[in-house]
C-alpha cells in the first residue's frame, strides 16, 4: 500500500530556495524509486511554525522536517553549537565536520529525541554594514548591529556592538532608515531581501566564514521504523542526493551573493585569517564560555568541533 | 442578533449560587492581573524603545516579556470577558425560539463552548508540564525558562472552563 | 475522506456551531479540534497546548492589544465629544450636515484607532442620539455610524492591516500608508451618498434653527478652538507614531507600545482623568475588546492549521491556481468569496484563514499585495455592516436597541455599495493604494 509521509519547512515552495529544493528532490527521487512511498511537501510554515516544527516531529506530528536545528535549542541547548560562530569556517570544513565526533554528539542528541537525520546541510551567511567594512572585531565598535542567533548577539556584544534583535523581513528597512548600521545573517536572505540596496560593504563567505548554520533534514524515529526496508533504503538514498545537492548549491549561493552585491556597487571583502583569530578569541571568552557553562558537555563539544582539521 | 448571552442575575441561594458568586468574583480578580500586565507589557515596550533608541544600547529582554505579558493578559482576560457577554455570538436563531428548543439551543452552544474550553485547559497544563519537568528555556539571548509564560496561560484557561460552567449554571437555574 | 469532502463537512459544521450560538472564537477552535481529533487521532489534544500557544505568543501580535488600548485611551477622553462639536458647527449648515460630520468625526477618529467597532463606538455614543434628537431618519442615524465606523481598520492605525502583515510577511507599514488615501476617498463616497440620501428625503439642517445658533456661536467658537487644541496632542502623538512607522524607524509593535503609553499619559495630563475609575474603564474597554479579537485570531489559526492539515487549504488553492481564467474574472472570484466569508465572520479571521492561501495566486496573477490588502479591507468592511455577524451592527445594537433591525440594515445597505464602489475604482486606479506608499518608501521595496 502506498504510505504518504509529511514533510514540513518554513521556507518559500516553489520558488528556487535551496532548502525547498532538497526536499522537493527527495520527493521526486523517493516517488521515482516506486517503492509505495510519497512525500507531501508543506512549504511555508503552511502546517507548522518554524518554531513548533522540532516538537512537531519527535512527536509524530508530522513525519519530517527541515530545520535550523538551533531553533530547537530551547530544548536541546547542544543544539546552539551549530550556530555558533567560528566553528564550521568553510564549505570544505563543513563537509569534514559533518563525520567529525562534534557532529556525533549533535546527532545522538537528535537520535535520543526520537528522530535520525536523513540529510546534512550547511547555509553560510557573512556580514554587511552601511558604515565600514566588517573585518576585524573593531569594526564593529559603535555600530548597531542584527544578528542572527544567541551565540552571535553575544560575540558582537563583546566586540562592542549594539545589538538590535528583529526578524530578518526587517532588516531592510531598519536600515533604510539608520536604526541598523550592521547586518549578520545567511547568503540566501542578504540576496532575496535585497540589502545590497542599503549597504556599502559585504563580508562574503570565504575561507574564514564566522556565520555557519545547521539545517538538516530530519525524520522521526516513528515515521522511520513504519517504513520497510525498501522504502528506508530509498529515503536514505534520497537523503544522500539532496545531501550532495546543497552541499553544491550552498557554495554557489555565496558566490551569487557576492556577484549582486558587488553588480549593484557594494564593495565586497573577506575575513583574513588575522580577523578570524581575533573573532575566535572574543567567542571563546564570550558565547562559548556561555555555552559551556550551560550546557553540560557544552566545552566537550566545542573541543571537538575545533578539534576537526 | 446581539453579543454572546447577556448577563442574568445568579441564583441567589444554594450550592450553584455561591459557585457562580465565587466564579465571578475571580473572574474579576483574573482581569485585574490582566490589565497589569497589559500595562506590563506596555511599559517594557517603551522601556524597550528608550534604551534602544535613547541609549543606543543593546536590548535583550524586552521582546519576549512583552510578547509573554500580553499573552497572559489575554488569556486571563477571558473568562472576565465571557462573563460579560463579550465573545461575539450570532443569537438570532436562538432568541428567535422559546421554551424548551430555544433552552436545548443554548445549552447546546454552551456545551459545545465548555467542551473547547476543557480541550484548551487540558492542553495548556500538559504544555506546561513539559515546559516544567523538560527545563524547557525559549531558546534566545536571554534565553528564559519557558514554563513562567504558560502559567498564566494554562490558570486563564482553566478559570474560563470554570467560568464557563458558572454560566451554564446561571442560564438554567 | 478526500480534502473537498472532509472541508465541506468542516465549513457545514462551522456554520450549525456558530447558528445555534456558540461564540464564534469557541466555535473555531470546536469544529478544527473535532476534525484534527478525528483525522490524526487522540494525540492533537494532547499538543493542542503548544499549537494555541504558539499561535498567540508573537511579538508581532502583541501589537494589537497595544494599538486597541491607545484607541481606548483616546475613546474615554472627551476627544470624541470634541471633535464632534467642532465639526458640527462647521458642517451644520449643510442639508445632512450633521450626518456628514459624524462621517468625518468617524474618519478622524479612524485615524486614531485601529479598530472598526471602537470607532463606531466612540462616535455613535454621541452621533447616533444627536442625529436622532434633531430628526434625522433612523437608517441614516445608524447607517453612517455604522459605515463610518468600518473605515477604523482602512485609515491607519489599522488592527487587520498588522494580521495581514504577520499572515502574509509583508511590510505592515507599507500596509498602513496604502490604506489612508483609500480610506479618505472611501469617507468621500460615504458623504456623498449621505449628502444624496438626505436630499432626497427632504434635507436635514432643520432644527438647528438660526435664532439657537446664534446663541450657541460665541460658546461654540471659544469651545471650538478649545476643543480643537486638546485634540491636537492626541493627533500628534498617533501621527508621530505612524510616521515612526512608515519611515520604519520602528516596529509595529513598538509603535503600538509607545503610542498606548503617550495616549495613556495624554488622557491622564490633559482631561485630567489620573483617578482610578476613568483608567480602569480605559484597561476594562481595552482588554475586553483586545482579548475577543485575540481569541478569535488564536482560533482561526488553528482552524488554518486544521484545513492546511487535511490539505483542504492546498486542495483549494490548487484549483483556484488552475483555473485558467482572465486574472480579472479571478480577482471577482476572490472578492465574492471574500464577501461571503464576511458575512459570516470577523475580518481578523478572514484574513488569518484566506491571505496566506490566496497571496500567492494574487502575486502569480501578477497583482499587487499591498494594492490586495486594501481590497481586502474593503471587501471585508462590508462584512461589518452584514449579517449575520457584523460587529459594527452589534455595536449600533448596543448604542440604540431600540432601532429596528430592518432599519439599521436598510439604512446601511447604500454605504456597502459605495465600499463596492470603492473596490471597483481601485481595479481601475490602482494607484489610488500605490502612489503614497511609492512617494513615502519608493517603489516595490
Ligand atoms: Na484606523
Ligand atoms: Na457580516
Amino acid at each position: 500500500a502506498e504510505t504518504t509521509l509529511r514533510v514540513s519547512h518554513q521556507f518559500p515552495g516553489g520558488k528556487g530556495d535551496v532548502r525547498d529544493e532538497m526536499v522537493q528532490l527527495m520527493a521526486r527521487e523517493v516517488k521515482a524509486a516506486d517503492v509505495g512511498l510519497e512525500l507531501q511537501v508543506y512549504p511555508g510554515q503552511s502546517l507548522f511554525k518554524a518554531k513548533e516544527q522540532w516538537g512537531a516531529l519527535v512527536r509524530g506530528r508530522v513525519d519530517m522536517i527541515s530545520l535550523p536545528l538551533d531553533y530547537a535549542s530551547g530544548r536541546h541547548p547542544e543544539f546552539s553549537a551549530t550556530l555558533m560562530p567560528g566553528l564550521v569556517r568553510n564549505h570544505e570544513r563543513a563537509q569534514r565536520l559533518n563525520d567529525s565526533e562534534f557532529m556525533g554528539m549533535i546527532k545522538k542528541v537528535i537520535n535520543d529525541a526520537g528522530a535520525r537525520v536523513l540529510a546534512d546541510a550547511w547555509l553560510a551567511g557573512g556580514f554587511a554594514s552601511n558604515k565600514q567594512c566588517i573585518t576585524s572585531p573593531d569594526t564593529v565598535k559603535g555600530q548597531t548591529m542584527r544578528a542572527a542567533g544567541p551565540a552571535f548577539d553575544e560575540m558582537l556584544a563583546t566586540a562592542g556592538a549594539s545589538i538590535a534583535s528583529m526578524p530578518s523581513s526587517e532588516i531592510y528597512t531598519a536600515m533604510q532608515t539608520g536604526v541598523l548600521d550592521g547586518a549578520n545573517t545567511s547568503s540566501g536572505s542578504f540576496v532575496s531581501y535585497r540589502i545590497y540596496e542599503q549597504v556599502t560593504c559585504l563580508t562574503a563567505p570565504g575561507e574564514n566564514a564566522l556565520w555557519f548554520m545547521y539545517e538538516p533534514v530530519l525524520i522521526s524515529d516513528r515515521s522511520w521504523n513504519s517504513l520497510n526496508a525498501e522504502q528506508q533504503a530509498a529515503l536514505t538514498e534520497a537523503g544522500q542526493k539532496a545531501e550532495a545537492y546543497f552541499a553544491k548549491e550552498a557554495a554557489g549561493l555565496d558566490q551569487k551573493m557576492a556577484d549582486v552585491f558587488s553588480e549593484n556597487g557594494v564593495e565586497v571583502v573577506q575575513m583574513s585569517q588575522e580577523n578570524y583569530e581575533a573573532w575566535l578569541n572574543i567567542a571563546k571568552e564570550s558565547s562559548y564560555k556561555t555555552f559551556a557553562e550551560n550546557v553540560p558537555n557544552g566545552q566537550a563539544l566545542i573541543d571537538a568541533a575545533l578539534a576537526v582539521e | 442578533m446581539s453579543q454572546s448571552s447577556s448577563y442574568r442575575r445568579a441564583s441567589e441561594r444554594g450550592v450553584f449560587g455561591g459557585y457562580i458568586r465565587c466564579m465571578d468574583a475571580v473572574s474579576v480578580a483574573a482581569a485585574i492581573v490582566a490589565g497589569a500586565l497589559l500595562a506590563l507589557g506596555v511599559l517594557s515596550v517603551v522601556h524597550m524603545v528608550f534604551v534602544r533608541y535613547v541609549l543606543g544600547e543593546s536590548t535583550v529582554w524586552q521582546t519576549e516579556f512583552t510578547t509573554f505579558a500580553i499573552t497572559a493578559s489575554m488569556l486571563l482576560g477571558t473568562p472576565y470577558v465571557l462573563k460579560t457577554g463579550g465573545h461575539v455570538a450570532v443569537t438570532v436563531l436562538p432568541d428567535a425560539l422559546r421554551g424548551f428548543p430555544k433552552r436545548l439551543m443554548r445549552l447546546s452552544a454552551s456545551l459545545v463552548g465548555l467542551a473547547f474550553c476543557l480541550a484548551l485547559t487540558y492542553g495548556c497544563w500538559y504544555y506546561l508540564y513539559e515546559a516544567y519537568a523538560f527545563d524547557w528555556t525559549t531558546g534566545t539571548v536571554w534565553n528564559p525558562p519557558l514554563w513562567p509564560a504558560i502559567l498564566p496561560v494554562a490558570v486563564g484557561a482553566a478559570l474560563l472552563s470554570l467560568q464557563y460552567v458558572a454560566e451554564i449554571l446561571r442560564g438554567e437555574l | 475522506m478526500d480534502p473537498v469532502t472532509s472541508g465541506i463537512l468542516v465549513v457545514v459544521v462551522l456554520l450549525i456551531l456558530m447558528a445555534i450560538g456558540t461564540p464564534i472564537a469557541f466555535a473555531l477552535g470546536a469544529v478544527s479540534l473535532g476534525a484534527l481529533v478525528l483525522d490524526r487521532g487522540i494525540g492533537e489534544l494532547v499538543y493542542f497546548g503548544e499549537t494555541f500557544f504558539g499561535n498567540v505568543a508573537s511579538f508581532g501580535f502583541v501589537a494589537i492589544p497595544m494599538f486597541i488600548l491607545m484607541g481606548a485611551a483616546v475613546a474615554s477622553s472627551p476627544t470624541g465629544r470634541d471633535l464632534y462639536r467642532s465639526l458640527d458647527l462647521w458642517m451644520g449648515k449643510l442639508p445632512g450636515g450633521l450626518a456628514i460630520s459624524n462621517i468625518a468625526a468617524c474618519s478622524i477618529f479612524a485615524a486614531l484607532s485601529g479598530s472598526s467597532p471602537a470607532t463606531s463606538a466612540a462616535i455613535g455614543k454621541l452621533g447616533i442620539p444627536e442625529m436622532r434628537k434633531r430628526g434625522y431618519p433612523d437608517g441614516v442615524a445608524a447607517g453612517c455610524i455604522a459605515a463610518g465606523g468600518t473605515l477604523g481598520i482602512l485609515i491607519p492605525p489599522s488592527v487587520t492591516m498588522i494580521v495581514y502583515g504577520i499572515s502574509t510577511e509583508t511590510s505592515i507599514g507599507r500596509l498602513f500608508i496604502a490604506g489612508a488615501m483609500p480610506g479618505l476617498m472611501l469617507a468621500a463616497l460615504f458623504m456623498v451618498w449621505t449628502l444624496l440620501a438626505c436630499k432626497l428625503a427632504g434635507g436635514y439642517n432643520s432644527p438647528n434653527p438660526v435664532a439657537q445658533a446664534a446663541a450657541q456661536i460665541k460658546e461654540n467658537v471659544e469651545g471650538n478652538l478649545k476643543a480643537l487644541v486638546r485634540v491636537l496632542p492626541f493627533l500628534l502623538v498617533v501621527m508621530g507614531i505612524l510616521f515612526a512607522l512608515y519611515g520604519g524607524v520602528a516596529t509595529p509593535s513598538e509603535a503600538a507600545g509607545v503610542g498606548a503609553f503617550l495616549c495613556l499619559v495624554l488622557a491622564i495630563v490633559v482631561y485630567r482623568m489620573w483617578q482610578a475609575k476613568p483608567i480602569g474603564i480605559i484597561m476594562r474597554d481595552a482588554l475586553r475588546e483586545s482579548v475577543m479579537i485575540m481569541l478569535i485570531i488564536a482560533t482561526a489559526e488553528i482552524f488554518a492549521f486544521a484545513l492546511s492539515s487535511l490539505f483542504i487549504t492546498q486542495t483549494v488553492a490548487g484549483a483556484i491556481a488552475d483555473m485558467e481564467v482572465n486574472r480579472w474574472v479571478l480577482m471577482g472570484v476572490i472578492n465574492l468569496f471574500l464577501l461571503v466569508a464576511g458575512f459570516f465572520l470577523p475580518p481578523v479571521a478572514v484574513i488569518v484563514m484566506a491571505a496566506p492561501i490566496l497571496l500567492p495566486i494574487i502575486v502569480a496573477a501578477n497583482f499587487d499585495p499591498y494594492w490586495f490588502a486594501v481590497i481586502l479591507t474593503i471587501n471585508l468592511e462590508i462584512g461589518l455592516i452584514t449579517p449575520p455577524v457584523g460587529l459594527n451592527l452589534f455595536i449600533i445594537k448596543g448604542i440604540a436597541p431600540d432601532i429596528a433591525l430592518r432599519d439599521i440594515l436598510l439604512g446601511s445597505l447604500p454605504y456597502a455599495l459605495c465600499m463596492i464602489l470603492g473596490i471597483l475604482l481601485l481595479c481601475f486606479f490602482p494607484q489610488i493604494a500605490l502612489w503614497l506608499p511609492d512617494l513615502i518608501m519608493g517603489a516595490g521595496s
